[in-house]
């Protein structure tokens, strides 16, 4: 985790380092993004919450908390902001009875048949975001849960079962190699 | 050979990036002109002053101690003297007369009579 030199750089960010700031946007901006599409996010959206949340990181950097990585800062007000935006999509879908997304090319960053395809296939949304933080972006769980606004019990719960669900239904499924999983 | 949680983080390392090239320099392009801003300058600076002021004002006081106290000089207190034995049966024969023992006594008696009168009355065998 890069958590310490991110710290380092967001203190000097606060007090007024603008060049540590791009520091942590060319460092942080393509992750965000990258969980962001995993995630299910149209690409022009997620690019949206990315500049929306650096926005927000940046009249806030004097705020930041130190106990917690930038990046568990950044993915959590990116994470508010995606909510937001699909709340204020929802309103706008029932107001107008437009189609909630517009179609574009896509974007899926996930190889096929990989591990991290079938884990989005088999598991619910909110479970593949927890797996993705923990595992993809080296969150602790209780960074997890305040990523993503619950008990930092239920994170690990819920990171366990998803765990175990994804294993299980590799053990049942003859295309995986079950000895790779079984190890 | 390797489980899940090790495969989910290497297969994790070669996911590819979904952002272009520019999107950090687009994201730092947004960002408004006038560089980081910094911790907002204190909103009441004359209360605080007044607050460090009363802050000093007390500490100097503590420092200082409490005024010495007046000298304090002892007064002998005067205790009265005992009665004697023929002062206190002056004042029983004087507080208590016969006569006002026989009318507690007579009140007593009718008391007692009253109460009985009460309770009989109260009893319906």
């Amino acid at each position: 985790m890069a958590g310490d030199g991110d710290r380092g750089l967001a203190g000097r960010a606060a007090a007024g380092d603008a060049a540590a700031f791009a520091v942590l946007v060319e460092e942080h901006a393509p992750r965000l993004h990258r969980w962001l599409v995993a995630t299910g996010t149209p690409h022009h959206d997620a690019e949206d919450v990315v500049q929306e949340a650096f926005l927000r990181a940046h009249g806030a950097i004097a705020r930041y908390d130190a106990r917690w990585a930038f990046s568990t800062w950044l993915f959590t007000i990116a994470h508010r902001l995606r909510l937001d935006q699909a709340a204020r999509r929802r309103d706008h879908a029932t107001l107008d009875a437009v189609p909630v997304l517009a179609a574009e090319p896509p974007t899926d960053p996930l190889p096929e048949g990989g591990l991290w395809a079938r884990a989005r296939e088999l598991l619910p949304v909110e479970e593949f975001r927890l797996l993705w933080l923990h595992y993809a972006e080296d969150q602790a769980p209780s960074a997890v849960a305040r990523v993503l606004g619950i008990n930092p019990i239920a994170a690990r719960v819920r990171l366990h079962r998803a765990r175990k669900r994804l294993e299980a239904a590799l053990r049942a499924d003859p295309a995986f190699t079950p000895a790779e999983v079984l190890s | 050979m390797s489980d899940v949680p090790t495969r989910l983080r290497d297969e994790a390392r070669a996911i590819r990036s979904t952002a272009d090239a520019g999107l950090a320099g687009r994201v730092l392009a947004s960002m408004p002109a006038g560089g980081m801003p910094t911790r907002p300058p204190l909103r009441f600076p004359i209360l605080l002053a007044a607050a460090a002021l009363l802050m000093i004002a007390t500490a100097v006081a503590m420092v200082a101690g409490p005024r010495a106290a007046a000298p304090v000089r002892p007064v002998a207190m005067r205790m009265p003297a005992p009665l004697t034995l023929g002062e206190m049966l002056d004042g029983a024969q004087a507080g208590l007369p016969v006569t006002a023992i026989n009318s507690e006594l007579n009140a007593l008696g009718a008391d007692l009579t009253a109460v009985a009168r009460t309770v009989r009355s109260a009893v319906p065998f």
